[in-house]
C-alpha cells in the first residue's frame, strides 16, 4: 500500500493500481470514454486527464505512485478536459445518438458540429455510422485483443484517420465472424446491431442451446422479436458466436409446429398407405386425439412384434429431465434397451474407448482449467473456432496472451492451425499411425512419466514393445508427416506439461474411432498428463446436451448415470424404484443403437420408431437409405419444433417446445450442469417435450392398467424440477444436483456425490475411475473406402460455423442465410485450376451412394484430392455421399473419409 | 461463404514481430518498383508474413507514400509539393497529388515523379540540384567544407582508435546537443547507450520532414562521408555493430548517396575495423512523425510509426527492444567533425534557408547571427523590413521584421528547434503559412490521440474563419497537456508567435 492524495485529501492505494481505478475505489468521479473495464487502457480520448504531480495525466493508464498528489477538479483541469470532450465529439452528428448511448454522459458540456464521415458499412447483423464513430478504438481492441480476430482496424493517419474492416472491404471478404463483440464495446451507438426491440416485455438469462460449450446467453423479447447477447452477470466479458448472438429468432418462426399433426389413415382406422395421397396427408389434432393415437398404436405394436420392435431416439437438444424420462418410458413402460440419441454419431466411440482405457467416457478436466493451466495444448480432429466458438476464443486467448504452445493436427488446415505453434496436416485417418509414433519417439528419448505409469496404469510393458516394433517410415508414410514435425510435437507434450488433449469429430468418425480415442488416452498415460490441472484427455461434445443425454441413458447399454443394464444389483435397485405392481422385470439385453434401430426399419426388425427432436434423415451417413428405412418403419411418431426431412416419414408429429420455453438443466461438454429459464410458456399449442413425455406416459400406464409399486414408477411430475429430484436419487454422479442449490445460480461439474459436494472440475486425480488406467495395444487401419480411379477424391464433411447441423434452425434464420445461404464444398486451387472449376461455380459431386451440387471454395486449406463439405442444406447435403461404415464396437459412422468425383456444372 | 480465408496463413507475427519487419520491407521493395500496391498484392503478403489483413492495410495506409489501389492499371506517381515554400501556380505538370513539404525548398516548386526528385520548370521538369553552400569560401567552417573522400577514411580509421571515455568526455566538452530538435545532449545518449548492457543498435535519423527544412538533406548531398564517419564512430564508441539509417522516403536520391558512400567506406577501410558492422538504410514511406525517434523505431520495425510514452527512452529499449543510440544526421557528422578537428565548442549549426531571397541553400554559422545578418551574408539579399520570417520549420516561430536585427540565439526559446528560415516579403501570406501548418500537422498526426488531429482540425477551421486567439490557445494548450508525443504539443510555439505577431502588426 502507498499514500496519496486526492483534491487534498490523504488516502491509501494499491501499488500498480492505475490512478483511475484508485478514484473507481474512493468513488470520485472522472468522466471516461475510450476505457472499458474489459479491456486494456487505450490512452485515446484523454477525457479522463487529470493532475497527478503537477503533470497532466490520463488517469487511466497512469499508475499511481507513493506520494502522489492527484488533483481532478480545478479550473485548469476542468477546462482541459472539456476542450477534450469538445474535440472527441467535433466530428460526430449528436443529434442521431441513440439514447441509451454511453457517450451521452459527455454531452453536457458539448456544442454540436457537423459530421464530417458520413460512410455507412453494413452486414447482416450490425451496421457502423462513422457519423456517430469518435474513433475511441474501443471496437479495434475489442476485436484484436478479446476475439482475436482483427477484423478492425485503424486505416491511415492524421486527420483521415478512419476505422477499416479488413483491408477497407465488406465484412463478409474480411472473414468476419458476426460474434458482436464490437457492438457491445461501442459506446457512441456506431456499431449497432440491426435487429433491435421497441419494447422489452421480457427478459432472462438461460444456456445457449447451439453447442456444446453452454454460455450463459441473455434472451430478450418484445412479443414480436427476440434479441440475444451475452449475459451481464460475472466480472469479465463473456463472448458469444454469431449463432448465440444472432441466431434465436427462429423460436419465433412462423414455422413453428403448432398443432398435433396425425396421418389420417390413423383416424379412420385404416392401413398406412403411403401411396394413398388422401390416407396419407396430415390432418391438425388436438393434443389428447393425438396421444391416445400415439400410445394405443404403441401398445398394438408391442403386443403383436414384442417390445423390442419398438425403437426410441432421444435427443442431445432437450433437457436432462426430458432424457431421462425418454429413457425411462422406453425402459419401465416398454421393457426395451432400444433407446440412443445422436451422441452415437458423434462420440459413441469416444465414450466406448474412454471407459475401456481410463474408466469414464466424459472430459476430463474443464474449458477454463485447460485455458488457465494448460502449458502445451493439442488439438487434433476439431475444428474448435467453428464448432465450438467461444472455447475457440480461449484458446486464441491463452495462445496469444500467455504463449500457451498449440499444436493443431487436422487433415484441413482449419482457423485455430492459424494460431499454432505446430500444424501436423496428417492424412485424413492415420491418426493411429501418429499417435503411436508420438509415443514411440517419447519411449525413445526417455520422456515417459515413470512414476505415473508405476502407479497409475497397468499393461505397458505389452504396450511398450508394441510401439517399440513400430517403424516410423511407416509412421512417416501413412501420416504424411516429417519425422521433424513429430519429434517437435512429441517433445512438446512429453516435456512441456500439462498438456491438454482437445479432439472431436476428427478422432471419432471413423472406422476405428474407438482405436483412436485408446491411442490418445495411450499417449496421456504415457506422458502422465492426466488427472491433474491443465492436462487431460478433453472430447469437445457438439450438441448443447450431448453429454447429458449421455449422462441421463440414453443409451442402449446403461441405466441414468452409466449404471449397466446388464448389472444384476444396479438392476434390481431400477426394478425397486421404477416397477410396477406385477410387473415384467426389466430388460437385461443391450438395445439397438440408432443406425441399427434405423437400419432395421427396413428389415422389418423395428416397426416403430418414436424419436424425440432429431433429424436422421439428414444428419445420418448415407441418407438415401435412411429415407427408404424410415419410409418402411411401420409407426413413426416425432416429436420437434420444425418441419424436418425427417417428419416426412413420420405418422404423427407432436408440436415440441424450444429451450427458450423451458425449465430444467443442460450439462455442457465440461460436465457443467447449468440451470435453464424460460422467456416465455410454450408458444402456440406446442408442448415442452417433458410435458409430452409426462403426459403420454400416463397414458400408457392407464392403458397398460399398471399400478404404483416402486417409488418413481407413478410418472407423479408437476415440473421439470420433481424430475430431477428423482435424478438425484437414481443417478450417483448427479446425487448433489438438488434444484434448490441450481436455484441459488450454482454450477456443478459432476460427480456431485451429495449435497456438500462443490463437483469435481477434474477427473481422475488419485485413481481412475476403473482403477488403474489401461494401456491398449492398437494398429493403423485404413479408412474404409479410399478413391480410386472411379472416385478419385477423398470427401470430409464437417460444419460451418454459421450453421448448425442439418439446419433446421440456422436455415430459418434470414441473416445467417445472408451470410451462408448456400452449401459451399472446399476445393484445392490447384485441383480446381486442373478441372477448370472457377471460384463460386456450382460442381456436382458425387459417391457411390448419392449426389449433390454445391457452390466451390477454392482455397489452400485442403490438400490435393481432398475436399470438404458440410450437411447444413438440404440440397448439398454431403450426407448423401457419406458412407455407413461403422467402428465395429462403437457403431460411429466414418463420416470424415469417402470417396467421391466432382465435376463442374457449367451453367 | 465460410467465415475462413482461402489462404492458407499463420497470424505468425503475433508470435515473432520481426515478420512486420519483413513484411514493411518487401512491401516497399514492391511499391518502389511498380509506385503503388494493388490490395490483392497487399493481402498475398500479409499471407506470406503471418499478418492480419487489416494490420497490412492499417500499416500500409498509414504512410503518404504508399499507394493502395485496388487493380494493376499503371499511371504514373507524381507528387507534387503544395507547400508554400513550392506552392506556385503551375501548369507544367498534370495528374499530380498534392502532398506536404517534400524537403527540397531550394529548388522549388519542386516533384516526385515515379519516386524521381524534380524542379518544375517552364519546359517541364529537371533533376533537383544539390543543395547550395552559401558560406563563403573564405570563411572557416567544419561540416561544409568537404576534404577528399580519402581524408574521411584516414582519419577516421585513426579516430576508431580512441576508447570510448575519451570520445565521449570530447563530445560532452564541446557541449554537443542533437541537433533534430529536441537539443538533448549527445554525450550523455552516448554514455547511457555505452553502459547498457547486451547487443545495441544505432540509429541515424535522416528523416528530415519538418516543413521548409532541407539542411539534412544537404549535408547528406555535400558531406555524406562526415556523417557515415560519425555514425562508426559513435557506433565504435557505444560497442554496436549494428547500424541503420532510417531516410525519408522521399529522399531517393539521398539514399543513393549514403549507399554508395557506406560502400565506399566498406571497401576503403581496413577490413578488420568494419568486418562485424552491417549497414542497412531503412526507407520511410511518408510520415513526419517517424522523426519522433519511437515512432522512427516502431516503423524500422515495420509497424505503423506510432509514438509511444516515454520512459523507456530508446538509449534504454528501442529497436527489437535493445538499447539504441538514435541521433541526427547532423548529429553524427558533428561527432565525426569535433573529434576530428579538435573542436573545443560545438556551436556551429547547419541552416537551411529559403523563401523570398536570392540565395537558397545551406549554410554553417552559429546562433548569434540575426534574420538581416543572415540575408546579408548568406542570401545574397539587401536587408529586409517586411515580410515576415519562419524560423525552424513548421514547428518553429515567426519573426517579425522589427526583430531581424536581433541574434538568433535571443529569439529561440531553449535548445529545442531546428536552424532553418523560410523568408516571406508578404505579411499578408502569414495566415497561410499558419494555415498550411495546422493542416500539416492535422494530416500527419500518428491518429493515436484524438485530441491531437481533433485539435489540428478544429483550429485550422477556426483559425481560417475567425481569429479568436483566446480559444485557439485553450485548444493548443490543452492538445499540448493531453497528448503523448511532440507533434501534439508541436503547435503552441507557432500559433503563440503568430498572434504575436498578428497583434503587432494591427498596432500599426
Amino acid at each position: 500500500m502507498i499514500n496519496i492524495r486526492i483534491n487534498g485529501r490523504i488516502t491509501t492505494a494499491k501499488n500498480g493500481k492505475t490512478i483511475l481505478q484508485v478514484l473507481q475505489d474512493n468513488c470520485i468521479h472522472v468522466p471516461t470514454l475510450c476505457f472499458h473495464k474489459y479491456l486494456s487502457p487505450l490512452g485515446r480520448c484523454k477525457v479522463c486527464i487529470v493532475k497527478a504531480d503537477n503533470r497532466f495525466v490520463t488517469a487511466c493508464d497512469t499508475q499511481v505512485k507513493d506520494n502522489m498528489e492527484i488533483i481532478t477538479e480545478s479550473p485548469d483541469v476542468e477546462k482541459l478536459r472539456k476542450v477534450n470532450i469538445e474535440l472527441l465529439l467535433s466530428n460526430i452528428d449528436t443529434s442521431k445518438l441513440p439514447k441509451n448511448a454511453e457517450v451521452n454522459d459527455l454531452l453536457s458540456s458539448f456544442r454540436n458540429t457537423a459530421p464530417k464521415n458520413s460512410q455507412i458499412k453494413e452486414n447482416p447483423f450490425f451496421k457502423y455510422d462513422a457519423s456517430l464513430c469518435v474513433l475511441c478504438g474501443r471496437c479495434v481492441t475489442a476485436c484484436s485483443e478479446i476475439q482475436w480476430r482483427f477484423i478492425w482496424n485503424y486505416a491511415s493517419k492524421g486527420s483521415n484517420l478512419h476505422l477499416t474492416v479488413g483491408m477497407d472491404e465488406t465484412f463478409e471478404d474480411a472473414h468476419c465472424e458476426f460474434c458482436g463483440t464490437c457492438v457491445d464495446f461501442c459506446p457512441t451507438g456506431a456499431i449497432a446491431d440491426k435487429n433491435t426491440l421497441s419494447s422489452v416485455i421480457n427478459k432472462v438469462t438461460t444456456v445457449c442451446s447451439y453447442c456444446g460449450v453452454g454460455c450463459k446467453v441473455q434472451l430478450t423479447t418484445d412479443g414480436r422479436n427476440i434479441v440475444s447477447g451475452p449475459s451481464d452477470e460475472g466480472d469479465k466479458y463473456t463472448s458469444l458466436c454469431v449463432k448465440g448472438r444472432y441466431a434465436h429468432s427462429y423460436i419465433l418462426s412462423e414455422e413453428r409446429l403448432k398443432k398435433p399433426l396425425v396421418r389420417k389413415y390413423l383416424l379412420t382406422g385404416k392401413e398406412k398407405n403411403p401411396d394413398n395421397e388422401e390416407l396419407n396427408t396430415f390432418v391438425e389434432t388436438g393434443w389428447d386425439e393425438a396421444l391416445n393415437i400415439v400410445s394405443a398404436k404403441l401398445i398394438h405394436m408391442e403386443k403383436s412384434f414384442g417390445s423390442d420392435a419398438l425403437g426410441f431416439l432421444s435427443s442431445a437438444k432437450c433437457t436432462n429431465e426430458e432424457n431421462y424420462l425418454m429413457q425411462k418410458l422406453a425402459r419401465q413402460i416398454f421393457k426395451t434397451n432400444n433407446v440412443d440419441h445422436c451422441a452415437r454419431l458423434c462420440h459413441s466411440s469416444t465414450v466406448a474407448g474412454l471407459i475401456q482405457a481410463i474408466g469414464s467416457g466424459a472430459m476430463t478436466n474443464t474449458m477454463d482449467d485447460i485455458l488457465e493451466n494448460a502449458s502445451t495444448i493439442f488439438v487434433i480432429g476439431s475444428n474448435v473456432t467453428e464448432q465450438h466458438p467461444v472455447f475457440g476464443v480461449g484458446i486464441r486467448q491463452a495462445v496469444m496472451k500467455k504463449g500457451v504452445n498449440l499444436i493443431v493436427a487436422d487433415p484441413r488446415f482449419t482457423d485455430i492451425a492459424e494460431f499454432s505453434d505446430i500444424y501436423l496436416g496428417i492424412n485424413s485417418g492415420s491418426d493411429i499411425a501418429l499417435l503411436n509414433g508420438l509415443c514411440r519417439i517419447i519411449l525413445e528419448n526417455g520422456w515417459e512419466d515413470c512414476e505415473f505409469i508405476k502407479n497409475r496404469c497397468e499393461n505397458f510393458n505389452q504396450f511398450k514393445s508394441h510401439i517399440m516394433s513400430i517403424d516410423m517410415n511407416d509412421v512417416t508414410e501413412k501420416t504424411g508427416l516429417k519425422y521433424d514435425e513429430l519429434y517437435k510435437t512429441a517433445e512438446k507434450i512429453a516435456c512441456s506439461k500439462p498438456a491438454a488433449v482437445i479432439w472431436a469429430m476428427g478422432i471419432t468418425q471413423h472406422i476405428c474411432g474407438v482405436d483412436n480415442v485408446l491411442a490418445l488416452a495411450n499417449l496421456q498415460m504415457l506422458t502422465g498428463n492426466l488427472g491433474i490441472k491443465g492436462g487431460g484427455l478433453n472430447p469437445l461434445r457438439g450438441q448443447n446436451n450431448v453429454q447429458g443425454a449421455c449422462d441421463m441413458g440414453a443409451l442402449p447399454n446403461v441405466f441414468n448415470g452409466y449404471q449397466n443394464v446388464n448389472d444384476p444389483e444396479k438392476l434390481n435397485f431400477f426394478q425397486e424404484k421404477w416397477g410396477f405392481a406385477d410387473d415384467k422385470p426389466l430388460n437385461t439385453t443391450t438395445g439397438l443403437t440408432i443406425t441399427e434401430m434405423i437400419e432395421k426399419g427396413e428389415t422389418g426388425e423395428i416397426k416403430s420408431l418414436y424419436i424425440m427432436g432429431e433429424n436422421p434423415a439428414m444428419t445420418d451417413p448415407d441418407v438415401n437409405k435412411v429415407k427408404e428405412c424410415l419410409e418402411k418403419t411401420g409407426f413413426v411418431v416425432l416429436q420437434d419444433i420444425f418441419p424436418s426431412e425427417t417428419s416426412k416419414y413420420a405418422d404423427v408429429i407432436l408440436p415440441a417446445a424450444s429451450f427458450a420455453e423451458k425449465e430444467g438443466t443442460f450439462t455442457n461438454t465440461e460436465r457443467k450442469i447449468q440451470k435453464l429459464t424460460p422467456l416465455f410458456p410454450p408458444l402456440h399449442q406446442s408442448k415442452t417435450d417433458l410435458e409430452i413425455l409426462i403426459r403420454l406416459a400416463k397414458k400408457l400406464i392407464e392403458k397398460k392398467g399398471y399400478l404404483k409399486s416402486g417409488e418413481f414408477s407413478g410418472w407423479e411430475y408437476k415440473s421439470a424440477k420433481d424430475v430431477m429430484d428423482e435424478i438425484n436419487k437414481m443417478t450417483p454422479i448427479y446425487a448433489g444436483v438438488l434444484n434448490d442449490r441450481l436455484e441459488k445460480g450454482e454450477e456443478f461439474f459432476w460427480p456431485v456425490k451429495d449435497k456438500n459436494d462443490a463437483g469435481t472440475p477434474v477427473l481422475h486425480e488419485k485413481t481412475f475411475t476403473r482403477g488403474k488406467g489401461k494401456f491398449h495395444l492398437v494398429n493403423y487401419v485404413h479408412p474404409n473406402e479410399l478413391p480410386d480411379n472411379e472416385y478419385p477424391f477423398l470427401l470430409s464433411t464437417g460444419r460451418e460455423i454459421f450453421h448448425w447441423h442439418g439446419g433446421e434452425l440456422t436455415r430459418r434464420i434470414k441473416e445467417i442465410m445472408s451470410a451462408a445461404g448456400e452449401a459451399v464444398v472446399l476445393i484445392n486451387s490447384n485441383d480446381a485450376a486442373d478441372m477448370g472449376i472457377e471460384d463460386n461455380a456450382e460442381v456436382e459431386v458425387s459417391s457411390r451412394r448419392g449426389v449433390i451440387i454445391a457452390k466451390a471454395f477454392l482455397t489452400d486449406r485442403v490438400n490435393k484430392k481432398t475436399i470438404f463439405g458440410n450437411f447444413h442444406f438440404i440440397e448439398g447435403n454431403v450426407n448423401k455421399l457419406t458412407i455407413k461404415a461403422l467402428d465395429p464396437e462403437a457403431k460411429i459412422p466414418e463420416y470424415k473419409v469417402c470417396a467421391v468425383k466432382i465435376c463442374p456444372l457449367n451453367r | 461463404m465460410p467465415v475462413i480465408d482461402r489462404y492458407k496463413k499463420t497470424l505468425d507475427c503475433l508470435k515473432n514481430p520481426q515478420r512486420y519487419e519483413s513484411f514493411f520491407a518487401e512491401l516497399k521493395t514492391i511499391h518502389e518498383k511498380n509506385q503503388r500496391i494493388t490490395k490483392h498484392e497487399l493481402n498475398k503478403l500479409s499471407v506470406k508474413h503471418g499478418l492480419p489483413k487489416s494490420s497490412a492495410f492499417s500499416i500500409a495506409s498509414f504512410y503518404g507514400l504508399v499507394r493502395i489501389v485496388e487493380n494493376t492499371e499503371n499511371q504514373d506517381n507524381i507528387l507534387r509539393c503544395c507547400a508554400p515554400a513550392c506552392n506556385i501556380n503551375d501548369k507544367n505538370i498534370k495528374d499530380a497529388e498534392c502532398v506536404h513539404c517534400i524537403g527540397l525548398c531550394d529548388n522549388a516548386p519542386a516533384a516526385i515523379i515515379n519516386g524521381k526528385q524534380v524542379t518544375i520548370t517552364e519546359s517541364g521538369t529537371k533533376e533537383i540540384d544539390k543543395a547550395k553552400i552559401l558560406n563563403n569560401k573564405n570563411e572557416k567552417t567544419f561540416l561544409l567544407s568537404p576534404e577528399q573522400r580519402a581524408y574521411y577514411f584516414e582519419h577516421l580509421r585513426d579516430l576508431l582508435l580512441k576508447n570510448s571515455d575519451e570520445i565521449i568526455s570530447k563530445i560532452s566538452q564541446a557541449n554537443l546537443k542533437g541537433r533534430g530538435g529536441a537539443g538533448f545532449p549527445t554525450g550523455n545518449k552516448l554514455e547511457t547507450v555505452r553502459n547498457a548492457s547486451g547487443e545495441k543498435i544505432v540509429i541515424c535519423n535522416a528523416d528530415e520532414s519538418e516543413p521548409f527544412v532541407f539542411k539534412d538533406r544537404g549535408i547528406i548531398e555535400n558531406n555524406p562521408y562526415s556523417v557515415i564517419a560519425g555514425i562508426i564512430l559513435a557506433a565504435h564508441c557505444v560497442g554496436s555493430s549494428e547500424i541503420i539509417i532510417y531516410i525519408r522516403g522521399e529522399y531517393t536520391r539521398q539514399k543513393q548517396i549514403l549507399m554508395e558512400v557506406i560502400n565506399l567506406f566498406k571497401k576503403a577501410m581496413d577490413k578488420q575495423k568494419l568486418a562485424n558492422i552491417n549497414f542497412r538504410v531503412i526507407s520511410g514511406a511518408g510520415a513526419y512523425v517517424c522523426g519522433e525517434e519511437t515512432a522512427l523505431i516502431n516503423s524500422s520495425e515495420g509497424k505503423r510509426g506510432n509514438p509511444e510514452s516515454k520512459p523507456p527512452y530508446p538509449a534504454e529499449n528501442g529497436y527489437r527492444d535493445k538499447p539504441t543510440l538514435l541521433s541526427n544526421v547532423e548529429t553524427f557528422a558533428w561527432i565525426f567533425e569535433i573529434l576530428d578537428k579538435d573542436m573545443a565548442l560545438a556551436d556551429k549549426r547547419i541552416f537551411s534557408l529559403s523563401g523570398d531571397v536570392k540565395n537558397r541553400g545551406i549554410f554553417e554559422a552559429n546562433l548569434n547571427i540575426s534574420v538581416n545578418g543572415i540575408l546579408h551574408q548568406y542570401g545574397g539579399s539587401p536587408v529586409k523590413k517586411q515580410g515576415f520570417t519562419l524560423c525552424g520549420g513548421a514547428s518553429g516561430f515567426f519573426i517579425h521584421p522589427e526583430d531581424y536585427d536581433i541574434p538568433l540565439s535571443k529569439l529561440y526559446q531553449s535548445d529545442a528547434g531546428i536552424a532553418s528560415l523560410y523568408i516571406s516579403d508578404d505579411a499578408n501570406t502569414i495566415k497561410d503559412v499558419m494555415l498550411y501548418i495546422l493542416r500539416f500537422f492535422a494530416d500527419e498526426s500518428c491518429g493515436q490521440c484524438i485530441p491531437c488531429f481533433s485539435g489540428y482540425k478544429r483550429l485550422h477551421d477556426l483559425l481560417r474563419d475567425s481569429c479568436d486567439a483566446e480559444e485557439a490557445l485553450a485548444i493548443a494548450e490543452a492538445m499540448s497537456a493531453s497528448t503523448l508525443c511532440g507533434l501534439g504539443k508541436s503547435v503552441l510555439t507557432p500559433l503563440k508567435s503568430y498572434f504575436k505577431f498578428i497583434k503587432r502588426n494591427s498596432r500599426d
